[in-house]
Formats: C-alpha cells, sequence, structure tokens
C-alpha cells in the first residue's frame, strides 16, 4: 500500500518532507497573501510548472482527514488548470494504478474548471490552492479558493440528462458534477472566513 | 485548435491534432470547427484518436458542434480511447453519437456487403 507521506520526499520539487522540517507547515497562509506564482521557488521542474503557472511550496499544516504531502498554487484561469492537472497527476504518478490516475485527471479538471469559471468569475484571476496526500493508498485532494460560495445543489445528486431528447435540445454543459461524483468519493465542502474547500478522494481501485 | 480535413468517399472526415479538447480549448474548437465544415455534405466524421483528454467543456463543445451542423449534416465519432472514451461512457454521450471505432479514412469507404475479395479486406 503506497503511503507517500513516510517516503523520501520527491527532492526535485524542493522537498515535502515531514511536517515541521521546512519551519513553514507551521504557518496556515490564506489564499490572499500566496505570493505571485513567478515568485514561488521554482525547482527542477520548471519547464512543467511554467506551463502550469503553478508552484511547489511545501506541505501545509495537516488536515484533519489526511496529511498533504504536496501542495499546489494555481492562478485560477483556465489554461493553468490544464498544467495543475498534468502537474497532480505526476505527484500521484508512482503510487496509483494507471486507472486511478485517469480518474483523478478527470475529476481535478472538472472541479478545477468549476472554481475558475465559477467561484471566481468576473472576480479577477485570484489563485487556488490544491492540497495533495494519500491515505489508505487513495488519493487525497483538497482544492481552496476564495471566490463566490459554492451552490449546495452541486454535491446533490441530479437525475441524469433525458438523452433522447431531439438533438437541438441536447444539453451542452452540466456533465461536470456528475463525472466528479462519479468517479470521487469522500465529497466534502466548506466555507470558513471565506475560503471554499472543497476536498474528496479518488480511490485507488475502482 | 488544430483540425485536419480529408474528403473521404461520402463523408468529410475532421482530425484533431491537438491532445486536449478541454475547458481552456472549447471555444476554439468550435470556432475551428465551424470553419472546416463550410461546404460539407451530410455526413461530417469527427476523428478523436489522437485527442487523450476531454472534460465536460470539451464534451459539451462537442455536442454544440453536432447543434449547429444539424438538421442538414449528422456528426459522427471516431476513435474515441482511453480517458476520452471514458468520459462519453460515464455522461451516456456515447449513446448520442454513432461512434467509429476504426481510423476513419476507411469508415466511408465501407461496403454496405464485404466484397469477395480485395479492396475491403483487412479493414
Amino acid at each position: 500500500m503506497s503511503d507517500m507521506s513516510g517516503q523520501q520526499p520527491w527532492v526535485e520539487d524542493g522537498g515535502i518532507g515531514p511536517q515541521g522540517e521546512t519551519g513553514l507547515a507551521e504557518q496556515r497562509a490564506p489564499v490572499a497573501t500566496y505570493p505571485e506564482a513567478r515568485s514561488v521557488p521554482k525547482t527542477r521542474s520548471q519547464a512543467a510548472l511554467a506551463a502550469g503557472r503553478s508552484g511547489i511550496e511545501p506541505a501545509a499544516p495537516a488536515l484533519p482527514e489526511m496529511v498533504a504531502t504536496h501542495r499546489l498554487v494555481m492562478r485560477a484561469n483556465l489554461c493553468a488548470v490544464r498544467g495543475t492537472v498534468v502537474r497532480a497527476v505526476a505527484v500521484f504518478g508512482p503510487h496509483l494504478p494507471e486507472q486511478a490516475l485517469d480518474d483523478l485527471e478527470i475529476v481535478l479538471s472538472e472541479v478545477l474548471n468549476n472554481v475558475v469559471e465559477h467561484a471566481y468569475a468576473g472576480l479577477g484571476e485570484d489563485s487556488v490552492d490544491l492540497a495533495l496526500g494519500c491515505q489508505g493508498g487513495d488519493a487525497m485532494v483538497t482544492v481552496s479558493d476564495r471566490g463566490r460560495p459554492m451552490p449546495a445543489q452541486n454535491l446533490a445528486a441530479a437525475p441524469a440528462p433525458d438523452l433522447t431528447l431531439p438533438v437541438a435540445a441536447l444539453p451542452e454543459g452540466g456533465f461536470g458534477w456528475s463525472l466528479i461524483r462519479s468517479l470521487a468519493c469522500d465529497i466534502q465542502y466548506s466555507r470558513i472566513d471565506g475560503v471554499n474547500r472543497l476536498s474528496f478522494r479518488v480511490p485507488r481501485n475502482r | 485548435m488544430k483540425l485536419t480535413r480529408e474528403q473521404a468517399d461520402d463523408c468529410l472526415v475532421i482530425r484533431v491534432d491537438d491532445d486536449r479538447i478541454d475547458a481552456a480549448a472549447a471555444i476554439g474548437f468550435k470556432d475551428a470547427m465551424r470553419e472546416a465544415t463550410q461546404g460539407a455534405g451530410a455526413r461530417v466524421v469527427l476523428d478523436l484518436s489522437r485527442v487523450e483528454f476531454v472534460d465536460s467543456s470539451g464534451l459539451g463543445a462537442i455536442v454544440a458542434v453536432m447543434k449547429f451542423l444539424a438538421p442538414r449534416q449528422n456528426l459522427e465519432l471516431a476513435g474515441l480511447a482511453g480517458n476520452v472514451a471514458r468520459v462519453f461512457h460515464l455522461t451516456r454521450m456515447d449513446s448520442v453519437f454513432t461512434i467509429h471505432g476504426q481510423a476513419p479514412s476507411r469508415v466511408c469507404a465501407l461496403p454496405e456487403h464485404p466484397a469477395s475479395g480485395g479492396a475491403a479486406s483487412g479493414v
């Protein structure tokens, strides 16, 4: 069973390490004061990071549900979503089977698209924080943002769209949450002090 | 969004040469498809064999293309694999499209009845 927290940190990512070693783990920096992505200390994966405009920072303090061993910071635009998803999948690469990585790619793309397109729409390009970790061999992700509150009905199972409708009436949207619910579990949302937190688990086995 | 057009017997095959049709690319994809389908006949086959990832926005864009081509033109799909096939299947949108597994250049060359030798073999 994979356990990221006890392993040698991804040295090429600037040192993830157990809590406290970096001296930064004790601080819980609110999203709003994250440095500009460009000024985040870069690593040898700079090219990949630049493409996604995200940065690697030492782990945030442990969240109740998991120990975060990686943290990514993403600027809230759709191009950055692409690079950040690729980066997050790479983080879990050694620890999850291929199918779970595929599922994670889908779920995380939908979650991050939602943050950019709904939480932050019209509010300007803020940053999004991802905390990544393993728990019981599954991938655990928490996405935090300072955008609008998420409508509660997103978490509720919605009736499937009627696909027998004539072509002209077929839906062009609304598929995202059903994809998230199909592939992720333990989906939780909270909003505290203006920060949205959405966490989910992508199991290693379907 | 890079597209390659190939006129086959009775259909226009449009191959997507980018590896992702996602939220960042969705609008560009729709615009490129409008242009690429100008003057096309009744059948348009979208070849996704080089596409590795389609998210819900990409899926919606493909549906939008199907809708703007209809009713005069039908949009069919080919070359779905991996996570692209998975997204279509999970959303059940694979029931909405005619989907070909094979290379698009042969889709339209398939005869109604197999030939006794030669041309259609090996497809």
